[in-house]
Formats: C-alpha cells, structure tokens, sequence
C-alpha cells in the first residue's frame, strides 16, 4: 500500500509550505520575537495548507529556542509530524461538536503540559461546532492559561461566532497561484521519479483551483496509473474531458440551431470515454471566451485563454472569431447558462447525458420556448460540418445566421445593473407594479422573496409550492419579467426554487456556476 | 469482461489491477458514477483482490460477510447515513486486521453520510492506519464535501458505451433486438441492464407507460385530470420512472426533429415511427419545452412538492394531437 | 454435530463469552452468534465482536464431530432456563439447525454455518509469554485506568505492552497522566515485542482470569493484528490497535526536589472530601507540601475552594525531604492514582508547580504513575 503523495510529502517548516508566505511570514516572525498568541484562527479553501501550517506551527513554538538539528528538537518535531506528541492535540471539531466535547476540553486545558513548552490545540473544521459548544470554548478563549495556544482552523469562518472570531488573531489562506502548484509538482515529480510534461502539470494545477492537495492527488493518481510519461492527454483522459472537436461540433451545431448535430456530437464524445459534466464545463469555458471576445470586440487581443494552458492558436483565434460572429451575446449568455445549469442538474441526474442534451437544445431553440409555432429551422448539409471550416485570415466571418427571433440584438452593457439590494430594496413596489397587469401573478409574488441576481437572472425563493409552481405558466412568468425589464431596464429572467437549507459555495468556481450551484444547492440529508 | 468479473470499466481495473502489484495502491478511493453503473461492484471486486486467499475469504467477500470488510451504507435505502455508523467504522479502522492484512472499509453511497459525518471522516481519510484501504461511492464529486474529494484518489466509473452493453447481453444469450433496446436503454449503465433482463416486467412496465403518453396526447382535460390523479397516487418511485421514460421519449424527438435520426441516435429504437410521427407534429421549441417541463416537474418531485398539483401542471402542457 | 454436557458447565461457558458478543445492530450477522465446536473431546464456546474475542472449552460427552452458530440471545436465555441436568446437543446439517433437549424440554435452534464465523486464533498460532496471574491482575489495576476513554485519539485507548527478555512492562495514558508497571515473565521472550492492547480488552482478561491459579499465557498472532491470553480452559483474543504510541520516556522525569512520604489511605481520605469542594473549580485542588521543623513533622494540605459550595482544606502528617512547594491538581487523577498504589505508603516527587509529579508505591518499584499539575489561577 502506498502513502498518499500530499501526506508524505507534507511541508515540515514554513519555508515549504506553498503559497502562503504572507501568513508564515508572520508566524515566524511572532515565534522569533517571542509574542505568541493564545488563539489563532485559520481561514482558507481546502488543501491550501491550514493543517500543516498549525503543526508546524506548533512545532516551532515548541522547539524555539533549540538548535534545530539538535537531537531534542528533532524528536519533537517527529513526534509533532507523526501526530504522536501528547501535548499537540488535534481534534476535529466534527466529530466532537458537543458541548460535552468542548466542555472536556475546558477541564483539560489547566493540564500543564508534560513534554513542551506549550500544549497546542488544533481543532479542524471548527466551524462544525454547535452553539454551546461554541460557547463552551469562548469562556476558555477568554482566560487561556498561559501555557496553551488554540489553533483553529476552518473552511467557512461564516459560521464562526463573532464572539469567538474577536478572540482570535485571523489568518486568511490563499488559493495557491497555478505557477506555484507546477513549481511544487515539478519538485514532487523530481524527488519520486515521476516523469511528466509541462503541459500535463498546468492541466493538473488548473484542475485543482488552488489546493495544492487535490493538485498533488490527481497527480499521485497519474503516477500510478500510467506506465509512462504523463501527458496532457492523459490529464484530459483522467479528467474525463473531450476533445476540441467535440466542442466545435457543437457550437457549430449551437449556431445553425440544428437539434441533431449536437446530440450526436454528445453521444459520440460519451462513448469515446468524456465525462458528461466535464464537456458541460468545457462549453461554458468555451462560451465564455467568446462572450469575451464578442464584449472586448477585439479579436487580435483575444483574451488569453480560460484555458490557461497553452492559449489559442492563431488559427483557433479566427475559428473562435468566426463562431463569435455568428452569435449574438444574449444567445451566448444564455448558452452559458444553460450549460452551467445542466452541471447543476447533473447533481442529481442519474443519467448525465439528457441534463447535457436538454442544454444544448435550449439553446437551439428560440428563448420564449412556449411558442407554438414551429420556428424556422435552418437545416445543414452535412458535409459542411463534418468539415469544419477554419478560415485562413482574421477578416469577417461569412454572414451570420439571423439572431434568433425574439432576442434583442446584443445590448452594449449587460442587461441592467440590477443588483440584490436594489431588488430587495424595491420588492414591495416591484409586486404593486406586476399587481397593475396581473393580479394573480403578484399574489404569487408575495409568497417569494428575491434571493439572488445574477446575470440577468433574478432568483427567487417560493415558501411553498403553488408560487412555485405557478409562476412558470407562461402567462404569470411573462407578466413577471415584462415588469423586471421594464422597471429594471433590462433583459431579464427569473427562476424560482423552493426555499431551503444551501450548501456551502464553494467559492472556487466562476461566478455562474457558483449562482447556479446556489440555485440548486440541494439540501443534504 | 476482464479477470475481476466486472462487465465495462476495463481501465479502471486496470489501474487498481496495476496498482496492486505494484505496491503503489492508494488508500483512500472514491468511485463515482450514476447509479447502478457497477460501482459497488468494483469496490467488492476490488476487496476481493487484497481479502480472498482461499476460497472461503472469496465467499466470505461477496457476502459482504468478510470479517475485514466494513461495509457501510445507509439502513434505508436513500436514507442518510447517520453519524454513529461513521464513528463505528472509524473506530474500527483503528484496529490491526482480524484474518488478512488488510482492513477494507466501503461506504456506499458516501453522498449520504450526514454533513458531520462527512467532516468526522476527513481526518481518517488523510492518514488511515497503513493496513486501511478505503473506498467512497457516490453519484458524482458535487455530491461530497470538496474536503472529502480532495483527500481520495477519484475514480470515475463513465457509462459503458452502448455498443459495449449489448455486446455483454449478447454473450449472456439475450436476442439481438431485445439486446439492443436493453442497452440503449439502460444508457450505459450495466447494472440496470442486467436487471432489465432477468426481469421481464421491466420493459413491459416501460411499454405501458409509454402507451399512457401516447393516449395522453390525444386525450381531453377530463382524461388528463384523471391520469394525474391515478398517478399521484403511485409509489413515488414509479412516478419518477413514468416521467423519466417520457423524458427519453421526448428526447428522441427533439433528436429526429429538423433532421434525419438513424436508429442509433435513438434511445427508444423501437419507438422510430412513433418519434418520428412527433418530430413532425411539433416544433423543436415545443418539444424543448415539454422537456423541461418534465424535468422540472421531476425536481418538483423531489422537493416534496404536492404530486398531484405538480402532475395536473405537467399534463395539461402536454400538445394535443388529433386522434389518429 | 452430537454431544451432551451438563447444564451448568454450557451456562457458565456462555457467561464467559457473552462480553464478546456483538450488539444485535453489528453488521454481520454472524457476530451476534456464539460459535459451538466439538474440539478434541470438549465443546468450544466462542463469541468475537472483531475487537474482542472469547473461547471457552467444557467437559462434554461427543459422538459425533461438528460446528455451528446460534443467536447468542436465543441460547444463552433458553439454557439458562434448563434444569441442572445433561443437555443433548444435536445439528441438523441439512437445516442448519441445533437441537437443543434436557429433561422435557426439546426445542430447535436455527443457526448460521460455522464456515461463517471470524478465525479465532489459537493458543498454537501465537508466539508466547508465560505470565503468573495475580502478577498480571495488578498490572491491569494499576495502569488501565490511566488510558484515555474517548476515542479522539485511538492510540491513547490502548495500553502499550513490551515484553523483553523476562520483562514485561504495560504504559498507558490520556495525555494528562502516565500510568506504568514493570514485573517479570516465567521464562525469557526469545524476542521482543511491542503491542498496543486495548485497554477494554484488558479490563475483560482480569474479568475473566477470576481465581486461576496456573500461569497465564500471552500469546500474539505472527501477523502482529492480535494478542491472545491463554488460561485455564479459556481463550481471550483482543484486536490491537494499529497504531504508534507516543513516545513518553521524555515526559519522565529525571530528578526531583521534593519527596513526600504520606499515608496512602489518609491521602486518599483527603482527596475524596476535597473533590466535593472541587467540583466547581474544574476538580482543580491545592496540595501544599511543607517540610518538618526540628519539633514538627512535615505535612501535605489539600485544599479545595470553589465559590458557590465554600471550602475544604485536609491536613495530614508526611515525610518531606526536600523543599517546600504548591502544586495544583485535577483531584480525580489524584484518587484514581493513590487508588492503584497498594502499598500502605505512598511517595510523592515534585520538583515545580510546572512540571509533572511522580506517585509511587512505597516499597514496590515495579510501579509508577506520573500526573500533570494544573495551572493554578491567581488568588
């Protein structure tokens, strides 16, 4: 059995840990001089080095003073590493959130420590914590002994009181940088033997969206699951992400509004091995570069890549000009959110594909979907997709396909600057305005509440499920988002879910797929 | 099919496989995958590889009675997997394996386990006791906490390309036709397939349903009403199995609408004329519409919203066709 | 299967192996079983939870070889209802079922195949240690009390034991205290061996182990996963814990500047009247040693305030050799300690408030405990 590679590489002083320098920094120097708080609390995403840095921390509290390379230092700090040191006492909050928990602790903490200096104190995952046992540990935070420092460490200090927060000297932990998670894997590769393209490192840094340990993990995965140099390739393969082909396929099929092409583009990227939800996110990088590049108007600059990686070709900067060209920003936006919405269904989708095919034809079909005349649908030689074009100079595309029937033309701003507040602000006046074109429609509205807007799209929360559910006839929803643009001036679009309890968001991500993670945000039993 | 008697997902037995004999097998695993894909199936063949010796080991793993094999998964079906059980297993991780060398814990469906059930296995994760392995299965990554993601090497059980599946019901003897529709179907998940074939009544309660839509199409307020009625009163799970059937239904329409659908674009092979009979009645965007209202009617479902407002909603947005 | 054996021997067989039985919500079912075994001329008696597992042999009259599992509950009440008389045992292989028959009694017991239960090793699979049983009893008192009891951090719940040369040494802790004794095997290890026991599985050999006079084999499987107690007709076998312990020599003390010299039962009395008064100071108590004077002896306070309740102080005479000190302390600990110390004195070594402080047995050098002051607030 082998160890993980991110635990036994984990850094053993400061000077290792990635990323972090403006929080090691000040933690080296408190050490060095002597000033030592009694309580710090650890603010960061996942594997971005919360854990490792309290023990070292608490490593070097301990051993200041001592020759590193002396025999005594080194014992501790082995014994700290192993988590074997009696006076270094992790506890994860999550499974001890009870006051009795904390309580025992509270009885502990006047236990001098045996071994050390100083008896250190790790709860992870403090914010799992209940409200007693909270204040069960405020009362020892408010008179720490003087031999004990409290290390908390957590992913969401939103959920940590102000009482115990004001208590607490903050350190905030930043993503790390992609530049420093390759540097870090080229050294990991270096010293295990690990054989690896530069390309494939990038991809697995920019998967791991700043945590070096999900970076380290995927890579480990790779070591011991190819035989041979790692390839991009084989990051893609991993990953379960398609080819540049497939995405073509489909913003091309997207532009021609041919339902066919992209359902078959789907299928043939699902049996050859892609991850439905990985092409879903795929289109919506994809899109967003050309919202991007349709917004910045300016081709020649075209915006180095969501990709990261190894940026656009010449030649796929004109391809990605030319789809530009053939679509209109609001059919971009609300591709985007289509896609960004699927991965969201995809959640709990037992097949992925349909939430994926349910995507693309929406955004095939003109956007009030309720019409119940057949719109004209272009059809495509097939020839004229199975090779795609790629024009040889930057100049205009060929004429664009009309915007659909129905969409504005591409406002110069986006739809309105509508935000939470002023929604919030407004609501009372916004039902009285609905109110005066459909009465029925604003009582729904009363039993809502704004809780979001994000690109155009006004989120509502229904207290229960007639509002719910009657607000999506088309009748009520087309009086609803007549009077938002309107008195919002905009293009916008609302969507409803019942109110419940959300999951963390996950900051990580961009920002529709955090709205739309938000939306969905499915209550965990 | 490949030595570890797992239909599909040859390169992900080729990895452990791999890993194995090569000492480098990782201990911590999550294995996802939609439903009835074979994760758990791995996950036992995989126990299988490092618990069973001798004949009785092997017996004693595929009953899930092996003495070092810890398997967890909620009481109730799709119901959560309470907080206690997780300290269990943790604790019982602590301690040396009782007949082998290893100690294997499986939690199936891991997106269960409560979230402090999810935060008190983190550490356990991180750094289990050298003899542990331990695999995680839940539908996707979305479904767990990150923390939980990020500590486990991830294995991603794909649906098995459909080719693949009727291939493997062929050689168990079941008929071309049937194989096919089976494994466009079961949409690349082996499990469902193979159930689908031992039991009859699968296809033939699909058949129905999609019998109730077609009359549905032609039918008036009156007949609607009384349908969604009926309905709402079913086992919940079979309204989601009515709705999902028409989903693919539906798909396959908006497929064949605008152009030309070979049969291998569709998932209800067996449907062509009648699909093809739709996509010519009805726009694209009607049909777009008709899709999500399925699918939001779905989730209306599982959000507990009463089913029989939500079901009245849903049939009276269903197109009505003339009578044929 | 076919044997028959008295009704006593088959009751007090199964209320030795009963602690082993798992709780009916176990995930195998075959773990809420007892395993019965025709073994050389007697009858096997055998529950396991996987953590913990107990055999026990009794006298029985076998005609015919064989195995089976039945529902612990179901047996143990029905057997405990039989007359005191010969009881026939008898399984249908077929149905996998015990017949069960005494006096007029005559009932069937469904049951799950043997083949089913956990491989419980035995005696010959174990490299061995011979131990004399009252010898190993006070180990057992005098340390496992000393080990953690929740399960924050496992290794602490085990009880480390070395067996080297003919010595054999058991340490346990929480963190807070340290709690070791030392005594000799019959005969050498031929090598040496570190296991992590846990300390639950301790408590059930000295439960167990009751008047036994014959030594006490200790035996652990060649895979390092278990330890098995060998006694007179029963087996105990603990799972350990696979963990590290940590390292506690450093923590021990190399000198001190005070010895105390009390009364073990008067420091005891002391201790229990202060924990009244200590319980809502965190159990913290004052001890204040004072050295004797030319005319006076030296004396040891216990001192216990908490605001609400009032106060307590308990003053007893003691031998002090070194200079005075106050030292503060979790009153528990303090009980819990001179609780274990079997010998009529007991010493105590200080040498600051800081640092830990060392009780021994006066008297007897094969035992040790070692607890952590408390800080004590100002005023």
């Amino acid at each position: 059995m082998a160890e993980a590679l991110y635990r036994k590489w984990r850094p053993k002083t400061f000077d290792e840990v990635v990323g972090q320098e403006h929080v090691t920094t000040t933690l080296k120097n408190q050490i060095a001089t002597g000033r030592i708080g009694h309580a710090y609390l650890f603010v960061g995403s996942r594997g971005c080095g919360k854990t490792t840095s309290a023990r070292i921390f608490a490593k070097e509290v301990n051993i200041a003073g001592l020759d590193p390379d002396s025999p005594r230092a080194k014992q501790i700090a082995e014994a700290i590493a192993e988590g074997r040191a009696l006076d270094v006492i992790e506890i994860d909050a999550a499974s001890h959130t009870g006051v009795d928990d904390i309580r025992e602790i509270r009885e502990r903490v006047g236990f001098q420590p045996g071994e050390l200096r100083y008896k250190v104190y790790i709860i992870d995952e403090v914010h799992m914590l209940s409200t007693a046992a909270f204040n069960a540990l405020l009362k020892t935070l408010e008179e720490p002994p003087p031999h004990v420092i409290f290390i908390l460490a957590t992913t969401d200090p939103q959920k940590i009181p102000a009482t115990v927060l004001s208590r607490c000297q903050r350190f905030n932990f930043r993503r790390v940088p992609i530049d420093k998670i390759v540097a870090r894997l080229r050294q990991l590769c270096e010293a295990e033997g690990i054989e690896a393209d530069d390309h494939a490192l990038r991809l697995i840094a920019r998967h791991a969206a700043g945590s070096l340990r999900d970076a380290v993990s995927l890579l480990d995965q790779l070591a011991s699951s190819s035989s041979m140099r790692i390839s991009a390739a084989d990051v893609r393969e991993a990953l379960g992400a398609t080819d540049a082909a497939t995405v073509r396929a489909l913003v091309e099929g997207l532009i021609a509004r041919d339902p066919g092409a992209g359902f078959d583009a789907i299928q043939s990227a699902l049996d050859q091995g892609a991850d439905a939800r990985q092409i879903a996110r795929q289109m919506v990088e994809h899109l967003r570069a050309l919202i991007q590049l349709k917004v910045s108007r300016a081709p020649q600059q075209a915006p180095a890549p969501m990709d990261g990686i190894d940026g656009w070709s010449e030649a796929e900067r004109v391809e990605l000009a030319a789809q530009a060209e053939k679509l209109s920003v609001a059919q971009l936006k609300r591709a985007v959110r289509a896609f960004s919405e699927a991965i969201n269904e995809m959640r709990n989708a037992t097949d992925a594909q349909l939430p994926l095919e349910m995507a693309y034809l929406d955004c095939v079909v003109e956007p009030e979907g309720m019409s119940a005349t057949p719109s004209p649908q272009p059809r495509v030689a097939q020839a004229s997709r199975a090779v795609p074009q790629v024009p040889t100079g930057p100049g205009p595309a060929p004429a664009a396909t009309q915007p659909a029937p129905g969409a504005t033309p591409a406002p110069t701003a986006p739809a309105g600057e509508l935000t939470y507040e002023v929604l919030k602000a407004q609501w009372q006046q916004f039902i009285r305005e609905v109110n005066a074109v459909n009465k029925p429609a604003a009582a729904l509205l009363r039993s809502c509440d704004p809780y979001a807007v994000t690109g155009g799209v006004v989120h509502l929360h229904a207290h229960h499920d007639i509002p719910l559910i009657r607000l999506q006839e088309p009748k009520n929803k087309t009086s609803v988002i007549a009077t938002l643009n309107r008195m919002f001036n905009g293009q916008f679009d609302i969507r409803i879910s019942l109110q419940q309890r959300q999951v963390d968001l996950d900051a990580e991500e961009d920002p529709v797929l955090k709205a739309a993670k938000r939306m969905g945000g499915m209550v965990r039993r | 099919m490949n030595d570890w008697d797992i239909i599909g997902h040859d390169w992900a037995v080729r990895r452990l496989r791999r890993a194995i004999e090569q000492g480098q097998l990782a201990q911590s695993h999550l294995f996802v995958g939609p439903p009835s894909i074979g994760k758990a199936t791995l996950a036992l063949a995989l126990a299988r590889a490092l618990l069973g010796h001798n004949d009785r080991a092997r017996a004693l793993v595929n009953q899930r009675r092996h003495p070092d094999l810890l398997w967890v998964e909620p009481a109730d079906a799709g119901e959560a997997l309470k907080v206690e059980q997780i300290r269990e297993l943790l604790h019982a991780l602590t301690l040396a394996p009782v007949e082998s060398r290893h100690r294997i814990a499986i939690v199936n469906d891991a997106h269960l386990i409560t979230e402090s059930g999810q935060n008190a296995i983190l550490k356990t994760l991180e750094e289990p006791n050298p003899s542990v392995v331990i695999v995680l299965t839940a539908p996707n990554t979305d479904t767990l906490l990150p923390t939980i993601v990020s500590r486990c090497q991830l294995l991603n059980l794909r649906p098995a390309p459909v080719r693949a599946v009727e291939e493997a019901l062929l050689a168990r003897g079941v008929a071309g036709e049937r194989a096919a529709l089976i494994a466009r179907l079961s949409r690349g998940r082996i499990g469902w397939a193979l159930r689908a074939i031992e039991d009859d009544a699968t296809l033939e309660a699909r058949a129905e349903r999609l019998r109730d839509l077609r009359d549905l199409l032609t039918a008036g307020r009156t007949q609607r009403f009384a349908y969604a009625e009926k309905l709402a009163r079913a086992e919940p799970s079979h309204v989601v199995q009515t709705l999902e059937d028409w989903l693919l239904l539906w798909r396959d329409v908006a497929r064949a609408t605008g152009r030309e659908a070979s049969p291998e674009a569709l998932v209800n092979a067996d449907q062509r004329d009648w699909i093809a009979q739709l996509a010519n009645a009805l726009s694209v965007a009607q049909v777009a519409a008709l899709l999500r209202a399925i699918s939001q009617t779905l989730q209306y479902l599982d959000r507990n919203v009463n089913p029989r407002l939500a079901l009245d909603v849903l049939l009276l947005k269903l197109p009505r066709l003339p009578a044929s | 299967m076919r044997l028959s054996c008295l009704q006593e021997n088959l009751a007090r067989g199964l209320s030795i192996v009963s602690r082993a039985v798992a709780p009916r919500t176990a995930t195998l079912p075959v773990l809420t079983h007892i395993l019965l075994a025709t073994d050389h001329g007697r009858l096997k008696i055998a529950a396991t939870n996987l953590e913990l597992g107990i055999s026990c042999w009794v006298g029985a009259k076998v005609e015919d070889e064989g195995a089976i599992t039945v529902p612990a509950r179901t047996f143990t009440d029905l057997v405990a209802l039989l007359p005191a008389d010969r009881v026939d045992l008898e399984l249908n292989i077929r149905t996998q079922t015990l017949r069960v028959r005494s006096g007029r009694t005559d009932a069937n017991i469904k049951g799950i195949d043997a083949q089913e239960f956990p491989i419980i090793p035995t005696f010959q699979d174990a490299a061995t240690a011979r131990i004399d049983p009252t010898v190993l009893k006070k180990m057992i008192t005098q340390v496992v009390f000393a080990a953690a009891t929740d399960e924050s951090r496992p290794t602490l719940t085990g009880v480390l034991t070395k067996l080297e040369g003919d010595t054999i040494t058991m340490a346990a802790t929480d963190g807070f205290r340290l709690s070791v004794r030392s005594d000799r095997l019959k005969e050498p290890v031929s090598e040496p061996r570190t296991i992590l026991i846990p300390a639950k599985a301790l408590v059930e050999v000295g439960r167990v182990m009751g008047d036994q006079e014959e030594p006490v084999a200790i035996g652990i499987t060649p895979s390092h996963g278990q330890v098995l107690f060998h006694m007179k007709d029963v087996d105990v076998v603990a799972q350990l814990i696979d963990q590290k312990f940590p390292d506690y020599e450093p923590i021990i003390p190399k000198r001190h500047d005070t010895r105390t010299i009390v009364n073990t039962a008067e420091m005891l009395k002391a201790c229990r009247q202060a924990s009244i008064f200590a319980r809502d100071s965190l159990d913290t108590v004052r001890v204040l040693v004072k050295p004797g004077e030319e005319l006076e002896p030296g004396k040891v306070t216990v001192v216990a305030r908490a605001d609400e309740t009032g106060d307590n102080q308990s003053e007893l005479e003691a031998t002090v050799v070194g200079n005075e000190i106050e030292i503060g302390f979790n009153v528990k600990y303090l009980i819990e300690a001179f609780s274990a110390v079997d010998t009529p004195q007991a010493a105590i070594e200080t040498t600051q408030p800081r640092s830990p402080a060392v009780i021994r047995a006066l008297g007897d050098d094969h035992f040790f405990h070692l607890v952590m002051p408390m800080h004590l607030p100002k005023g």
